[in-house]
């Protein structure tokens, strides 16, 4: 029988172990997926650039952790321009083509409409990172729920403050659009409810064009305090516009822009002084487990704080996580049960959802701009400062 | 009284008040000036802590309510009126229980409307004016129901509630009250713990050594030297060890002091006993006060010291001597230091006078002028002095009585010779001549004549005592009786006579006859005493005399004496007579109608008797004499039977050799002797009697010798007779009748004695009796 070449005895081997890698490398479990869009541009990229940076670090944290269920979780987060057409779209692509395992929902109360409105025929489990209007929970959606508290909410402190405090005459201007509507609806409860009078109660579509206006006609009703629902950018409009008026309320109270850890930097003296709902702050004081993991290891990867809206899609993916860990699948409908039924504490705070899936555990804190610092103002039990009017 | 007080403070307590006061005052300016000063800071300071009890209570309340509307939200159920009900119902539950563990202040909700929703105190339905309670969480005060009341309210606009803490004013203001006691308290607390830290540390840094040290300081005082044990270094350790130096020099200055203590008692001792035991007086005067007596002057004038310290000199002093004393101190000059002496009488306290005899001198006494005085008491020497005056004159007198009587004696010795002579010569001329003579009458006028010349001079023997007494035991009654008898027929019947005779008397050494002539003697002289009549009385009895009633009496040893007591109720006699009655010729009787020798005849006998005569008399008063007679040892005995003196015998021509000076005695003796029979040889002295005796070879068979003759004379003429022939017999004859001659004789080896002048009977009787033929 003829001996057969060394070198050929070599290649054959080398053939072999490779062909053995192959076959193990195939065998590992496949990742969990978990997908949505981040609006890497648009009127939202601000605020969904947080949303994104803090879900890459819950999934580089999870998976240095060994994953979930054994296997590997990879988050596909795809750019939605802050369009609400684009977001439809990549939603069916995520849902029908990527085959993603659990959905994450886009920034903002309308992003997430058109998000649902492809994920719930589907009957998929969507996380509700960034969404907080009212019509997410009032018009019967089945498989989202929030971290966020309901915008209704977000001005009971304020108004409670300024109604101890006696500054009884109120303007509200808000945007016109969903979670600027929701939020000056509920102000309006919580100023009836309080005893306050509604001075001055008007909407805007275009910031720069109207707010001049509607500022001059609150200082013209007397208003004491004055209440902005809006966005980031109306937020500073509206202070440049108070300035150029020369006009200052006792109280003025804005929504998302004051909860936003620039906001000192980017309006100067204007900040002093100014309130805000936010849902949660990178502070210590505040008592909630994890939290002081995550605002270091946030800081280190994005060399600055975590505003509320990253902490809430880190405190989202967490339950997220603790459903799929606890349920041992990713059964939809097993997640939903185990979430809905979940009565927990995140480094946002409480968690508890009502049926609806809108969440009821949190309430969000009062901020007030004090000497470039942000101080929580409200509830009394979280003040680290005083309310100064 | 404020100093009493204080010296009687120990001085450890005045020391702590001295501290302790200062800083209780201290401590109160302080306390009132912390109250003032902190006090109004502390009660604003306590409103506030009140104050903001106030806003604290009502925000705890405010929390509750936080906390459950909190709750509501976060369930979503601000809507639910049930559950808003529930809650509130809660909130106001909670609210009380907080109202609890509040201290002084109250809770209260009330609507907007200030209806009361609950209270913790009583309060009326609605408060008026808290519909619209500052919402800017102020605090006021409001009255109600007529009672201040500190509110601070909280609007909780959820509810649309007024939280309210209250506090009444009591509550309020006890806070304020609280802190003003507190600062009393505080500051006298502060103060008390200083006090005691004080009271210790000084207790233990400077009062027990002080107290040590005051112990030591009574111990040095009670004598004794005790030694501080020294700790340490600082004021009080030094102290220490001064003080155990002033305690060791203490020491040997006591060592010293006691020496010197012992050496001042012995010489206070031997001053003290030189003053005390001085048999001087010794007083100390200033100003004429006593100062100072010793024993000596206490234990003679009889009084307590106390009686004379302080007292006047004066006081003391006789009467009679006061001005004398006075006279003495005022003559004395200022800074006269000499010494005076002189004498005076002080009184006793039983009235005794004494006398002293002071030494004045002046001295230095407790750093003032005194005189001290030094009196000797000489009452007895003055007592002495007087009874060696009357014995001087006693013994002048018994001089002079002696000197009398050895005159008279002398003079009898002669006129006995001269006596005898005549009597011998007339008595031979008689006889020679026979009775029938025309002569013999005149030779019997010359034998009476000199018979009373013989008595004569007895007399004057019996004054001088030469006069031979006869003693033996009398029974001086019988001798008494017996004179009686004879003086009723020799006294005028005017003049009674009376005898008082004593039982029993006891026996005298008496010469009968001589006893009877001093009765007879005494009577007559009592008999011219009462020339108007009157009374002789005689009295005897026994006496003993001791030693002191004997020197009285001068002369008489102590014994039994029988006293012989002769009074009359005469005209007595004046102390110049009294003195001078004894006295040989002395007499108050006209001349020639008294000898002047009657009662120094008495005299005379009775001190021959061993015997003691006084009298006592005055003017007008009569005369008592007195007289002491030694008792006999035995009774007397039968006198022998009186008869006529036989015829002298004659002799057988016996050699008789007879040695007189006297030549007529010489002669006349011879002659007498020749008569009887005797040859007689004679010598005229001694000389010539030896070369007689010497010559005869021994046939003389007696010598009759005077004894007073001139040359070798008649005592050493007897021993050398007696020498020269033992056996020779010789008779003393002399005119000096002196028992003592006689025994003297006798001793010598006289064979007789015979006093002259003599009977011619007597003289043969003794040459008998010598020669042994009686």
């Amino acid at each position: 029988m003829p001996r057969a070449c060394p070198l050929v005895r070599l290649a054959a081997l080398l053939t072999a172990f490779f062909l053995a890698f192959a076959a193990a490398a195939s065998a590992a479990p496949p990742p969990i997926v978990i997908g949505g869009t981040v609006s890497l541009s648009g009127k939202f990229a601000e605020t969904s650039h947080a949303i994104h940076e803090s879900c890459r670090l819950w999934e580089r944290q999870v998976n240095q952790e060994g994953g979930l269920l054994d296997r590997p979780v990879r988050l596909l987060l795809l750019d939605d321009k802050s369009d609400a057409d684009e977001v439809g779209r990549l939603y069916r692509r995520l849902i029908d083509e990527d085959k993603v395992d659990l959905l994450v929902s886009p920034y903002s109360t309308t992003l997430t409409l058109a998000a649902l409105a492809v994920s719930e025929p589907r009957g998929r489990l969507m996380i509700g990172l960034g969404a907080s209007g009212d019509e997410i929970w009032s018009r019967g959606h089945k498989w989202i729920f929030g971290v966020y508290s309901s915008a209704e909410r977000y001005f009971l402190g304020f108004m409670d403050m300024i109604a101890r405090r006696n500054l009884r005459e109120v303007a509200l201007i808000h945007a016109d659009s969903e979670f600027p509507r929701d939020a000056a609806r509920g102000a309006r409860s919580w100023i009836a409810r309080f005893g306050l009078r509604l001075v001055q109660d008007d909407s805007f579509r275009d910031g720069p064009a109207e707010l001049p206006e509607l500022a001059r006609r609150a200082r013209a009703a007397g208003a004491k305090a004055l209440v902005l629902a809006a966005y980031t950018d109306s937020c500073y409009q509206l202070l440049a516009e108070l300035k150029a008026q020369d006009w200052r309320p006792q109280a003025l109270a804005m929504t998302v822009g004051p909860a936003q850890a620039d906001f000192a930097e980017r309006a100067g003296d204007l900040a002093e002084g100014v309130f805000g709902p936010s849902q949660w702050e990178p502070n210590l004081r505040i008592p909630f487990p994890g939290m002081a993991k995550f605002i270091a290891e946030f800081q280190e990867q994005s060399r600055r704080l975590p505003s509320y809206h990253a902490a809430s899609a880190y405190a989202g993916l967490t339950i997220a996580a603790k459903a799929i860990s606890q349920t041992g699948g990713l059964d939809q409908g097993k997640l939903r049960d185990f979430i809905w039924a979940l009565d927990t504490v995140t480094i946002m705070g409480r968690f508890k959802l009502d049926p609806t899936g809108r969440q009821v555990g949190h309430s969000p804190f009062i901020i007030q701009w004090q000497g470039m610092t942000k101080e929580i103002v409200y509830p009394p039990r979280m003040q680290t400062a005083a309310p100064e009017f | 009284m404020t100093q009493m007080n204080t010296a009687r403070i120990r001085p450890r307590n005045r020391i702590i008040v001295l501290i302790m006061l200062p800083v209780v005052l201290f401590g109160l300016a302080a306390a009132i000036g912390a109250n003032r000063l902190l006090a109004d800071p502390l009660v604003d300071y306590l409103k506030s802590r009140a104050d903001q009890r106030l806003r604290l209570s009502s925000g705890l309340a405010l929390a509750i309510c936080d906390e459950l509307m909190q709750n509501l939200l976060a369930l979503r159920l601000e809507d639910d009126p049930a559950a808003a009900v529930s809650t509130q119902k809660e909130a106001l539950e909670q609210i009380k229980a907080l109202h609890q563990k509040l201290v002084n202040v109250h809770l209260a909700v009330t609507d907007e409307n200030g209806r009361v929703l609950a209270s913790t105190l009583p309060l009326p339905e609605r408060l008026p004016g808290f519909s619209r309670l500052d919402l800017n969480n102020g605090i006021r005060t409001q009255e109600l129901d007529g009672s201040p009341i500190r509110f601070h309210s909280r609007y909780f606009p959820f509810w649309r509630w007024h939280v309210i803490s209250l506090s009444t004013a009591e509550a309020y203001l006890a806070p304020a009250a609280m802190a003003s006691r507190a600062v009393y308290l505080g500051v006298f607390g502060v103060l008390a713990v200083l006090l005691v830290t004080v009271l210790i540390v000084f207790h233990l840094l400077v009062n027990r050594p002080l107290s040590q040290m005051i112990q030591a300081t009574r111990g040095v005082a009670l004598g004794e030297f005790p030694r501080l044990e020294i700790k340490r270094q600082d004021e009080l350790g030094q102290l220490a060890i001064a003080f155990n130096a002033m305690v060791a020099s203490l020491e040997r200055g006591q060592e010293g002091m006691e020496k010197v203590l012992d050496r001042l008692k012995q010489s206070e001792e031997a001053y003290r006993s030189l003053a005390e035991n001085s048999l001087a007086l010794i007083a100390i005067l200033r100003d004429g006060i006593l100062l100072y007596v010793n024993d000596r002057a206490l234990a003679l004038s009889g009084y307590a010291r106390e009686e004379l310290v302080g007292q006047p000199l004066d006081r003391l002093i006789h009467p009679d001597d006061r001005g004398m004393l006075m006279r003495r101190t005022r003559e004395r000059q200022v800074d006269d230091w000499r010494i005076n002496q002189y004498e005076l009488r002080y009184v006793c306290k039983d009235g005794r006078v004494r006398w002293l005899e002071l030494l004045a001198s002046p001295i230095t006494y407790q750093g003032q002028p005194a005189v001290l005085g030094h009196a000797i008491d000489i009452t007895e020497r003055k007592n002495a002095q007087q009874e060696q005056r009357q014995l001087e004159a006693k013994l002048n007198h018994a001089q002079r009585m002696e000197v009398v009587g050895t005159l008279a004696g002398g003079i009898s010795h002669d006129f006995n010779n001269l006596l005898h002579a005549i009597t011998g010569y007339a008595q031979i001329t008689l006889n020679r001549l026979g009775e029938d003579s025309p002569l013999a009458p005149h030779l019997r006028g010359i034998l009476r004549s000199a018979g009373r010349g013989g008595e004569l001079v007895n007399q004057l023997l019996a004054f001088s005592r030469r006069a031979e007494s006869r003693l033996k035991p009398v029974n001086i009654n019988q001798e008494v009786l017996h004179v009686c008898q004879m003086l009723t027929h020799t006294i005028p019947r005017m003049v009674s006579i009376e005898t008082r005779l004593a039982r029993d008397i006891w026996p005298i050494l008496a010469d009968p006859t001589q006893l009877e002539q001093v009765m007879m003697n005494l009577g007559s002289n009592a008999r011219d005493a009462m020339p108007q009549g009157g009374r002789l009385t005689f009295e005897t009895m026994n006496v003993v005399l001791d030693e002191t009633a004997g020197q009285r009496l001068v002369d008489l040893p102590p014994g039994e004496y029988v006293q012989l007591r002769v009074s009359d109720t005469g005209h007595g006699m004046d102390e110049h007579t009294r003195s001078h009655i004894f006295d040989p010729f002395f007499t108050t009787k006209p001349l020639g109608q008294g000898t002047g020798l009657g009662l120094s005849t008495v005299y005379g006998i009775v001190k021959a008797h061993h015997g003691h005569i006084s009298c006592y008399s005055h003017p007008g008063q009569g005369a008592t004499f007195n007289l002491y007679l030694p008792v006999a040892a035995e009774m007397p005995r039968e006198q022998a039977a009186n008869g006529a003196p036989p015829p002298p015998p004659r002799a057988r021509g016996e050699l008789v050799l007879l040695v007189d000076d006297e030549q007529a005695l010489l002669e006349i003796t011879r002659e007498m002797l020749q008569e009887l029979g005797y040859k007689v040889l004679v010598a005229s002295s001694g000389e010539e009697a030896l070369e007689v005796y010497a010559g005869q070879d021994g046939r003389v068979d007696l010598v009759l010798m005077d004894l007073g003759m001139p040359g070798m004379g008649g005592r050493l003429c007897l021993e050398r007779l007696l020498e020269m022939d033992p056996g020779a017999k010789v008779v003393i004859s002399t005119g000096y009748v002196d028992r003592g001659q006689e025994e003297e004789a006798l001793g010598l080896g006289a064979a007789g004695f015979l006093a002259k002048p003599y009977q011619l009977g007597d003289l043969v009787a003794k040459i008998r009796q010598a020669l042994g033929k009686a």
